[in-house]
This record gives C-alpha cells, structure tokens and sequence, in this order.
C-alpha cells in the first residue's frame, strides 16, 4: 500500500507547504501542520485514556448502595484485595459499570475525532481561533454574511440544522455500536463463551468491544452502507481500508484505527488467563476479557498518539528541509518575483 | 515420480518413529501387573502366622517427609516442619518397647496414586500397569485390602478419594468418606473431613471397623502451594500432632496405629521424581499397650539397615516403604498378597534370642516372593527377567540351603526387590534426551524442507538430492553409532546398542538435510508476521496442567484465530462473489466448529464447570435424545450436501455421481442404524427378548457397511477415480471436434474428496451417534474451509495481477514462477486449521487425552466377543480415527480446485507433498511440547494424570497422521495423478489447457 499512498502525501504536503508559503508573510506562528491539531490532540488522548482507565478500575467502585455509605468506610476500601473484592464480586454490575462510564467517554471522544475530521477535510488551519470552526458552521456564516434572513431566525435554524446532522451521524453511530455489539458477541461465542448461560455477559462485553473500536469509527467516518452511490462506495471502501487491510492514512484514521486494533487484540488475550486453575474471582467470566479489551485500548490510543507524533514530526524536518532547499533556489526567483 | 516425494515422507516417519521409541522407552516405565491373589489357607502354617492385631489403625500425612517426626532432625532445624509432630518421637522416647520411628524408602514415582498401590500391593508400580483391563485405574493386583476384604474386615475409609479410584467397592460403604484430592489450593477440607469420622470411630465401644484407612493431605497441599518453609505448615503439622494425640489417646490394647508418609517432599515441596528427599518417608508404629519390639531382640546387624538423612548426625534405623505389606499382613494373620516384593521388618517378629518366629515370617514371605517372580517369569513379559533369572534362581537356591536362613532369604527377597526395581522404576534421562534431540532435529529438518520446496522452483530433482542423502546419512549414522556405542556402553546405564543405532542413523540425516537445505532459505523481517501464532500457542499450552486438561476449549478458540485472516483477506475481496464466497463460508466454517465444540465428555479435572454433553448424563452411556433424532437424517444428508459442494466446481461427475447418490447414503445410514441398534440393545427399549435379534441385526449392517465401503467404493474409486465428464459435440463441417470436459477445474480435487469419503465413513462406522453427527459437522467445516481457502488464493491472485504493471503479461506467465508460489501458493497457515479441527474433531467425538476416555463399545461392532485383530483395530480407529481422516483431507488443499494441466501437474504435487509435510510438522511441534514439558514436570504432582497421557496421546496422534500423510500422499494422490495423465497427460500444452478451463 505504501508506495500508493506515498506520492499522494507527499504531494498534498507540496501543496501545503505552497498555501503555507503565501501565507508565510505573517511573521509570529510557526505552523506544525495545516491539518491536524496535534497539541490539543495530544492533551484530549491523555484526558481520554486516563478517564477510561478511572471508568475501568474506579467507577464500578460506586455502586449506588456505597454512595450512601459514608466514606468512612473508605479507608478500607483502599487496600488492594477490597478493590479486586469489589471489582469483581458482582462481573455483572463490573461491566454494566464500564460500559456506561466508556458510552460517555467515546461520544465526547468521537466528538472530538469528528471534528477533526471535518476540519482536516474543510481544510481549516490550526492557527486560527478554535471556538466554533466547524465545516458546517463556516458554511453558515457565509449564510448569515449575506443576509437573506433575520438574524435570530437564521441562527436558530442554523442550530437546528446543525443538530439535525449532528443527531443523526450520532444516531447511525448508536445503531452501528449496537449492531455490532451483538456481531461480537456472537463472535465471542463462537470463540466459545458459554451458549447457555452467562448471556448477558457475554452480551455487555460485545457491547464494551463495540463501543471502544466501533462508535467512534462510525460517527467520524460515517457508516458503511450497501449502497451504490459514490458516498456510500467511498465510505465502505474506507472502512475496508482501514478494517481489513489495517492500512490508516490520516492521523484522525490512526486515532481511531489503533485503538480499535488494540480494543480487540486486548480482548483475545484477555481470554487466556480465564482457563488457569487458580481459581481467582477475577478469573470470573467476562472481566479479563473486559480489562483486557480497556488496555488494549489505552495501548492503541497511546500508540496512535506516538506514530502520529513521530510521523507529525517527520513531515516538519520534510518541510523544514524542503523549505530550505527551495529557499535556497528560488532565493533569485523570488527577488526576480519582487521586481516584477 | 511418485515414489520422490514419499521416500522423504516415510523417512520422516521412520525420524518421529525413532524419537518416540526412545523418549518413551527413558519416559515410560511399563510393567505387567499380574492379577493372580494369594488364597491359601490362613490356617496353614505356611500361609501366614497367627493374628498379633485384631485392628489396626492405618493413617497416611501425604508428603510426610521423615524429617517432620525424625527425633534427630537435620541441622540447622527449621522453626516450621522440626519437632513439631513431636509425638512420636517423644513416645519412642519414653516407651521404646511400643514404638519406633523407621526412615523409609518410597520407590519413584513417588506419586500419591502409585504409592498407595505401593503400599496396599508391596510392588513397584509404574505409570504403566499394564493388565488385562485398560479402563480404570482401579487395582488389578491382589493387595492388603483385598486380603482384608477377602477375610470379612470392615475396611473404614476417609480421605484422599484416589484411594476410591483405586479400591472403588472393598470399604464398607457407611464407613467411606472420600474428598477431592486435586484441589491443591483446598489446605483444610480433606483434613477436616478425615478428622470429623476418625475420631468418632475410634470413639465406638463396640468397634464396627476392623481397618482404618485415613489419609491427610493437608500438608501435602502446603507442600505443593507454599513450600515447607511457611508458617502455615508449623499449623498444619500442629494440626497433625493433635490429630495423633487424641488417637493415641483413644487406641485400645488389640489395634496397632501405624503413621506413614506415603512419599517425601523435596525443598520446595513438591514430588512425583526419585529425588533423595522425595524418597524419604517417615513410618511410625505405635501399640498402646502391649510391647511391639522386644528390647532383649538379638538381631543381627545385617538384618538392620541404616539411612543418613541429609544433614542429620546420625544414621537412623531405615526401611523400604513396601516392606509394610508383608509385615502388616503377617501381624493381622493374613495372607501376604501375591505381588509384595517387600521384607518382613525384622523387629517386630524377633523375641528374644530365638529368631523361629522371625524366621517363619521369612520363609513365608520368600515362598510369596519365589511365587510372584515365577508366575511373571511365566507372563508374557517374562523376557524382561531375563538378565537377572540366573542369579535370582542361584539366590533362591542358596536361600533354600543356607546355613542360616534368617540371612540368605534375606539376601534373596532383597535381591529380588533390586533386580524388579531396576526393571521397573527409574527414568532414563539418556534416553529422555535422545528422545527430544531425535524429535527436534527432525522437525527442524522438516521445516527446512518443507520451506525449500516452497522457494526452490526446480523442486524434483533438488528433493532427490534429498532423498538419496537421507538414506545415505542414515547408513553413515547408523555404522558411527555402532563404533560410539561400545566404548559408551560401560558408562551409561541402559542404552542398548539399537538405541545408539537408531539414533545415530535419525540425527545423522536430519542434519545432513537440515544443512543441505538451509542455504535455500534466508530469515527475513517479513517472515515474523508468518509465525503461526496457533501453533506456538499450542505447543506453549502444555506447559500448564490447566491449559492441558482444558485443551477441548483452547482448540475451538485457536481454530477460530487461525480463520481470522481468511476473513479479513475476505472483506478486501474485490469481487462481490468472492467476498459474500469467503464471508459465507469461514462463517459457516466458525458455527460448525462451535456446535463441535458443544460435544464433550468431561475429564474429571474439569469439575465442576464441564457438563457433559456426548452421553445424555454423566453416568450413563447413552447417546442424547436430541442425537437420537438428528442422526439419520444427518446420515443420508451429509453425502447430498457434499454433492453441493462439489456442484459449485461442476465436479459431481463420474464417481461422485455413482456414490455419492446411492453408496455413502446407505452406508453411512446403516452405521447410524448399527449404534442406534446398540442403544435399544444395551437400554432394552424393546425389552430384553430382543437383544438377540438386535445383535443379529447390527452385526449385519456393520459388515455390510464397512464391507461395502471397502469393497464396492474402494474398488470402483481405484479403477475410475475422476469425476468429471467427458462431452463430444459433432463437428460441423470442415471444423475439428470439440471435446468439453465438465468438472476439469478440479479434477484432482475431487477424485481425492471420494478417497478421503471412504476412509471417513470406515471412522464414521466405528464412531457413536453423537460422534457421527460432529464427524458430518466436521465435514461440512472441511469443505467450507477448503472453499475459503480457494477464494482467498484467487484474491490474492487478483490482487497480484492488480497491483502489477501488465496484468495480461502477469496472467498468460507460467503458474511456477516464484512470485506466484509464494502469493498463491500453499501458506502454513492453510494447514493449521486442518490440524487444529482434526483435534477438534477428537474431542468432539467423546474422547480426552486420558486413558479411561477410550471407548471400548466401539470394539464389539463387528463381533459380539473380543476378537483378535479386529476387535483392537477398531477401538484404535475409533480413537485416533478422527485424526487420521483430517489429516488425510490435508491434500484437498492443495488440490482442492487445482485444474491437472499443464500435465505433469508439478505444482500441485509440491503443494500436496508441503500440506503433508506440514501437518506433520504441526504434529511434532505438539508431541515435541508435550514431551518436552512432562519430561520437564516429571516431579509434578499432576505428570502421570495430565502431562504424560497428553504424551501419549500426542505420540500416538503424530503416527495417525505420519500414516494417514503417506496413504493420502502415495496411494491417493498418486492413484490420482497416474489416472489425470492417463486422460489429460496426451494434451499437447498450456493452451490446450486454457480452451479446456474456458469450455469448462
């Protein structure tokens, strides 16, 4: 695939790096790149892994009959073997628990992606002020600039509008996360998870898998469908790009691929420690395949985070080196430029 | 040509042959347990002596090592396990004429199983015993308890229950109070147990037991989980000491206590091996009352031994464990069983300066002995006393005319118990080692090979080379065996000149091999991503008991993995019919597996999680009532939806068109019928008047069946085995004739799925009907898969035309060159699902890897009694038949959908001959885990349970599949080849060829 995709980057970066070179002229900013908002990027997946790991190892801590316990009982909650007692005692509640923490995680999460997405494909710069740059609501104000419409008419129509797709890339990515929570955990019982009983289980955990590799994917980049239009044609062959052939392009695919990778790997290996014979109550059915899936996907997001680094900062050196290579040459080209 | 690619098979074959005889022989230790009992008279003289005892009370602390009751233990002492059963050392102290404390010599495997065999039967038990009944592990010997039970004692029992499995009727049954004994973590529930009925029983005044057996295991279990040197064992043994007390306290003047450790502990608390400390047990004897020794005893100090624990000052009064048996049996008036090889311990049968007493005992018990080594001479497995039957017959001589009788008969039974043991009771880690230096280096040879042949574009006459090195090496191999072999011979114990032959021959070319064929290959980066993840997972799991005895859950999951990257290849399809083709089918092939996998006998290690699910209950032999219906439906079925399969290539020509309508659906319905018959038989649905005419009835069909099919279908499969059709449309005028052959793109395929159908319904006859449903599942995943298999070949074909420059130029090259090898090519990872569902299919089919697994059923289909060969080769085919029908089917693979032109078909031939080569070498990995982990683990406490019978089992799968890999390779595929060129093989070219596909 790389040698494909190769010359497509590189020409895009040309192509930045020509934008970059018009707009060079204002001094202060130095750009890292036109499309992608590594820093904020970088600070939402520490944000985001660490509030997984919390919804993981704290938050089925908090039953609703221990809210009212005072905390005085919180002393002894502490010790380690309390928390893997109360972590492990009802696996039920455990992952009813991580499922509902993690559904919020990834809509806050998937938002972000999205965003960035829709920035990447808009072709909005970092540079610019970050409150509500979106595609959707550039085209607006082009819109509003035209004054057609009374002002607060148009702003709420706009927000309706806006809503409306926002509503319904959530409510696609919601029946895709379902839908594919019952596909896994058909999967995960024909990798031999009980057929008659434990099924709901069985069931949350498909439902946790879906939620971690799937509910983001599908809100950013849509949901494949059947269809024969090229949206549709796009859209599903860039879902096989990225799920079949495991091949990411853009540091938002990267973001949701690698997660979604370790999301599942996590959950296979996740398996293997159920068949030992110590008979450990965490060994209970499905709460290592559960755990597993969540670090896996802390994994994943963190490598995601570190290739786009490295990769990030292998295209400035590109450019930088570009840059100077070209400076040097048009160095009488531009002064040529400037006289004419 | 044929015979190049088999020459190489069977050398594999004879390379695996070798290494499993010699691990095994260093592994295994067989011995033959005789079944007679020792019935003579109690009031003959020469019988027995009179009753000392009227009770006893027989207690066992599993893994009490002598240093935990020695009264002069080792230095520095440990706070945790030294004089903290302090009782019997302080009663030896104070009344030395009613106790003492022996040091004794538990013989390897020191085991719980084989010492309680030990120490009830007074021989040496191996892992072994082999006898007339296979099954359980219940006794097969005559034994102390037998001898009690014969003489009407009630035998009261709490415990360890290996000692139910082992004596599963002689306790009486109000008195039996049995506790798991596997569960290591478990410390306190067995002891509990032992101590609610103990003393309660001891308590009765109308004493209702005559024997009391009651085994701990609590210390043992700390042993196992925590290491000696823990606090909890201080408690545990604290425990024991007031266990002892309250006993003691509680004992009447007519029973003798006895307190044994049925093996010792080595530092880290585990045994099984003939470690020093392993092999030594403390042994206690305590009578309340009345004297056991007679202080004023004159014995001579020849009769007494001595042992120097390690560490200990000084040495203490030692004994062999078994030398209880015959003493015990003497001191309650019974006859000493039949097998004892032990000693009467001279102290408790010496009085005063008179030895009569003592020497009565003896003569008795080497007449017993004399007895047992003449009867076993006379057994078949007489030859292994061969060495030692010259000087065992001058010892029994010189005990027989002896000037003092008390020394030679002595010396005699000691001398017999020495030359048994060497029979009998030591691992050989020579042999052990040459073993797994064979089994590796083979396999190393054969990964070579196999990888070559997938590089090396002139493959003929480079594997001739091969071939002729692998017999030529073998001869060298075998003479430098031979010249290291006798100067050798002195130093190492028990390595006979065929072993260093064997040997020498099997690592001599396959290192001849492995160096000729290594330069061919280069380790690249890419070759990470191609190491088959299932199989070194596999192989790895042996490693752990539990992995091991879950092993019918850990296949289902890796056959699921190994599928994996068929399915993804399957969603970057670029066709819709072969994306919904591949989609279809691995889902197909997945749900199958799952339904296999419901199928399950349980190991008994699998309580309490396993339900099982192949008989209808856990108890009873009877086939589901879910089953009952299916079956016969599934039987005609399954020939009618292999027929669909071979639609999809328009294949169901010729053969297929005779048999599978008419032949399979009738053979396989009547082998339904013959256990649907067993089962009205066996439950008397019909009442017991019928079972006659049943038996008459199933005999019948089975011969039929099994007659037509090796008759009609093999005979007919010979003379015409393709299954395709030959058209000739009349020629118009003035043009050539047009021929169609219909089924051309997979005429090697097909043929070879009719051969594979003859030997899978030989297996599906012997199978019982919840087997033969999972045997026509395993069928339908076969096929699936084999149709995956070709999807994803052809998308990888299409992408490889795609992504290169021309894809015209790239379609009309020769199929051989190395690019489309190694795109289209057989990959190892086509072949681990076919060995993965053939041990799939195993477990599937009622089976585990233990012994009392086998079913014996499955030998009376044809006869009614036990008949020689047949009788064996059915449950042997009923057993590893599974495995030996899936590896056949590995060729499909690599002919499944292989059009046979340009002719010679040389590529399917290599494909073939690697698919073969390659299920072997997943097959050896298996053997290589499992024999390397039980040879590793050979001191754990589960080897002879979990570790060494997965051995056996993966030794025996890999000669099902070396056998079924040259039948499938040789007969099969080469019957098919020489039919192909008779047809095709005057076909001038690749042209030709193409005309044929496209009129196809």
């Amino acid at each position: 695939m790389s040698p494909t995709t190769q010359p497509q980057r590189s020409r895009k970066s040309q192509k930045q790096s020509g934008k970059e070179r018009e707009e060079s002229e204002r001094p202060a900013v130095q750009l890292p790149t036109a499309f992608f908002p590594f820093a904020r990027y970088t600070s939402v997946v520490g944000v985001h892994t660490s509030l997984i790991a919390f919804t993981a190892l704290f938050l089925p801590r908090t039953s609703l009959s221990s809210l009212f316990r005072s905390s005085a009982a919180n002393g002894q909650l502490g010790k380690p073997d309390d928390v893997l007692l109360t972590l492990t005692e009802n696996p039920l509640r455990t992952l009813a628990w991580i499922c509902a923490g993690s559904c919020v995680l990834q809509v806050w999460w998937a938002s972000w992606l999205r965003n960035w997405a829709l920035d990447a494909r808009a072709g909005v710069t970092e540079g610019a002020d970050d409150t509500t740059r979106r595609t959707e609501q550039k085209l607006l104000r082009e819109e509003w600039n035209s004054g057609r419409f009374a002002v607060g008419f148009i702003d709420i129509f706009v927000r309706c509008t806006l809503m409306y797709i926002v509503l319904q890339a959530f409510r696609m990515a919601c029946l895709a996360a379902v839908v594919t929570s019952v596909v896994f955990s058909i999967v995960i019982i024909l990798y031999g998870a009980p057929l008659n009983s434990h099924l709901l289980r069985t069931y949350l955990l498909g439902l946790l898998v879906a939620l971690l590799s799937v509910f983001s994917a599908a809100y950013t980049l849509g949901v494949p469908s059947l269809g024969s239009d090229t949206e549709s044609l796009v859209r599903r062959l860039t879902w096989i790009r990225l799920f079949a052939e495991l091949s990411p392009r853009t540091p938002v695919e990267r973001a949701i691929l690698y997660p979604a990778i370790g999301t599942v790997l996590g959950c296979w290996v996740g398996a293997i420690p159920i068949g030992l014979d110590w008979e450990r109550p965490w060994q209970a059915w499905p709460l290592t395949p559960a755990y597993g899936a969540v670090s896996g996907y802390i994994v994943g997001s963190l490598w995601a985070l570190a290739i786009n680094g490295v990769r990030q900062l292998y295209e400035i050196q590109l450019r930088e080196n570009r840059e100077a290579a070209s400076a040097k040459r048009s160095e009488p080209q531009h002064t040529k430029k400037k006289g004419t | 040509m044929w015979s190049r690619g088999a020459q190489f098979i069977c050398w594999v074959f004879a390379v695996h042959l070798i290494g499993i005889w010699l691990f095994t022989r260093g592994f295994l230790l067989t011995r033959l347990a005789l079944s007679e009992v020792n019935s003579c008279d109690v009031s003959d003289p020469n019988c027995t002596l009179s009753p000392s005892y009227k009770r006893m009370v027989f207690l066992i602390i599993d893994a009490l090592r002598f240093d935990f009751i020695s009264p002069d233990p080792p230095l520095p002492s440990s706070p945790y396990y030294h004089n903290v059963l302090s009782l019997p050392a302080e009663l030896t102290k104070a009344q030395p004429d009613r106790s003492i404390i022996y040091y004794a010599f538990p013989d390897p495997p020191t085991t719980t199983l084989q010492r309680i065999k030990g120490i009830t039967t007074g021989s040496l038990p191996t892992f072994v015993d082999m006898g007339s009944n296979f099954g359980g592990s219940s006794i097969l010997e005559d034994s102390l308890i037998r001898q009690l039970y014969e003489a009407g004692k009630q035998i009261a029992f709490m415990g360890d229950d290996t000692w139910m499995s082992v004596f599963p009727t002689s306790f009486a049954p109000n008195m039996t109070f049995p506790y798991d004994s596997f569960n290591v973590e478990d410390l306190h529930s067995v002891d509990e147990g032992v101590i609610r009925h103990l003393l309660p029983l001891l308590r009765e005044h109308t004493k209702s037991w005559d024997f009391i057996i009651g085994h701990f295991l609590g210390v043992d279990h700390v042993g196992h989980r925590l290491g000696p040197d823990h606090p909890t064992m201080q408690a545990k043994l604290q425990q024991m000491d007031n266990v002892l007390r309250e006993t003691v306290e509680l004992l009447d003047d007519d029973t003798l206590l006895v307190l044994l450790g049925d093996h010792g502990m080595d530092r880290k608390g585990d045994h099984g091996g003939d470690g020093e400390l392993e092999t030594s047990a403390g042994l206690w004897l305590y009578s309340k009352t009345r004297p056991l020794v007679d202080p004023q005893a004159d014995i001579p100090a020849h009769l007494l031994t001595n042992r120097t624990y390690p560490g200990a000052s000084t040495a203490h009064r030692s004994v062999q464990q078994i030398d209880l048996v015959p003493s015990l049996s003497l001191l309650l008036g019974l006859p000493i069983p039949f097998n004892n090889l032990g000693t009467v311990i001279p102290e408790l049968f010496w009085t005063g300066k008179q030895a009569t007493s003592f020497e009565h005992a003896l003569r008795t018990n080497a007449a017993q002995v004399k007895r047992y080594l003449d009867a076993y001479r006379l057994s078949p497995a007489g030859s292994e006393l061969d060495s030692a039957w010259k000087d065992i017959q001058s010892a029994w001589q010189g005990a027989m005319e002896g000037q003092v009788p008390a020394l030679t008969m002595n010396m005699f039974t000691r001398y017999a118990l020495e030359a048994c043991r060497m029979l009998w009771a030591q691992f050989n880690i020579t042999l052990i080692g040459l073993g797994l230096t064979t089994l590796l280096s083979s396999s190393l040879a054969t990964f070579a090979v196999y990888d070559s042949l997938g590089r090396i574009v002139q493959w003929e006459p480079w594997l001739d080379r091969i071939a002729s090195m692998t017999l030529r090496w073998s001869g060298i191999g075998t003479v430098s065996g031979l010249v290291v072999a006798f100067p050798l011979r002195p130093y190492v114990k028990d390595v006979a000149i065929f072993d260093y032959v064997a040997f020498g021959a099997a690592i001599a070319s396959s290192f001849a091999v492995i160096k000729q064929a290594l330069p061919a290959r280069r380790l690249e980066i890419g070759s990470i991503s191609s190491i088959p993840l299932p199989l070194v997972l596999h192989t790895l799991s042996f490693m752990s008991n539990s992995y091991t005895f879950w092993e019918d859950h850990v296949i289902p999951y890796l056959l699921l993995t190994s599928i994996a990257p068929f399915v993804l290849t399957g969603f970057t399809a670029p066709t819709p019919r072969l994306r919904t083709r591949i989609l279809f089918f691995s889902s197909l092939f997945a749900v199958c597996v799952r339904l296999i996998a419901i199928s399950t006998v349980c190991r008994e290690e699998q309580q309490p999680y396993c339900h099982v699910t192949f008989f209808s209950g856990s108890t009873i032999t009877t086939p589901p009532g879910l089953i009952l219906a299916i079956v016969v439906p599934i039987a005609f079925g399954l020939p009618s939806a292999i027929r669909q399969y071979l639609k999809i290539s328009k294949s169901d020509q010729g053969l297929a068109n005779i048999l599978l309508p008419t032949i399979f659906p009738s053979v396989l319905t009547s082998s339904s019928f013959v256990w649907i018959l067993e089962w009205m038989e066996s439950s008397e649905v019909l009442g017991p008047s019928c079972s006659g005419a049943l038996r008459l009835t199933r005999t019948t069909l089975a011969w039929l069946s099994i007659g037509t099919i090796l008759v009609v279908a093999l005979t007919l499969w010979w003379l015409i085995p393709l299954c395709i059709k030959v058209e000739t449309s009349e020629p118009a005028a003035n043009e050539r004739r047009e021929v169609t052959i219909i089924g051309f793109a997979n005429a090697l395929g097909s043929p070879y799925l009719i051969f594979w159908l003859i030997f899978f319904s030989l297996v599906f006859t012997t199978t019982q009907l919840a087997g033969q449903v999972i045997l026509a599942l395993a069928t339908v995943a076969l096929l699936s898969f084999l149709e995956v298999v070709d999807s994803v070949r052809d998308v990888r074909a299409l992408n490889l035309a795609f992504s290169s420059s021309k894809p015209s130029e790239f379609l009309a090259q020769s199929q051989e060159t190395r690019s489309t090898l190694s795109t289209v090519g057989l990959r190892f990872s086509e072949v681990t699902p076919i060995a993965l569902l053939a041990l799939q299919v195993f477990f599937g089919t009622g089976h585990q890897a233990v012994i009392s697994t086998i079913q014996w059923k499955s030998a009376f289909i044809l006869t009614s009694s036990l008949t020689y060969p047949l009788s064996p080769l059915l449950v042997i085919l009923n057993s590893l038949g599974p495995v030996f029908v899936f590896a056949l089917a590995v060729p499909l693979i690599a002919t499944w959908n292989t059009p046979p032109l340009p002719y010679p078909p040389s590529t399917a031939q290599n494909a073939t001959l690697r698919a073969c080569l390659g299920i072997s070498l997943y097959f050896t990995s298996l053997l290589l885990g499992s024999a390397i982990s039980s040879a590793w683990l050979r001191r754990h406490l589960m080897v002879w349970k979990v570790f060494a019978p997965r051995f056996m089992l993966a030794a025996l799968c890999l000669v099902a599949v070396d056998v079924a890999v040259i039948v499938g390779y040789v007969i099969g595929f080469g019957r098919i080849s020489v039919a192909v060129g008779r047809v095709f093989g005057s076909m001038p070219g690749a042209n030709d060829a193409a005309k044929a596909r496209k009129s196809q």
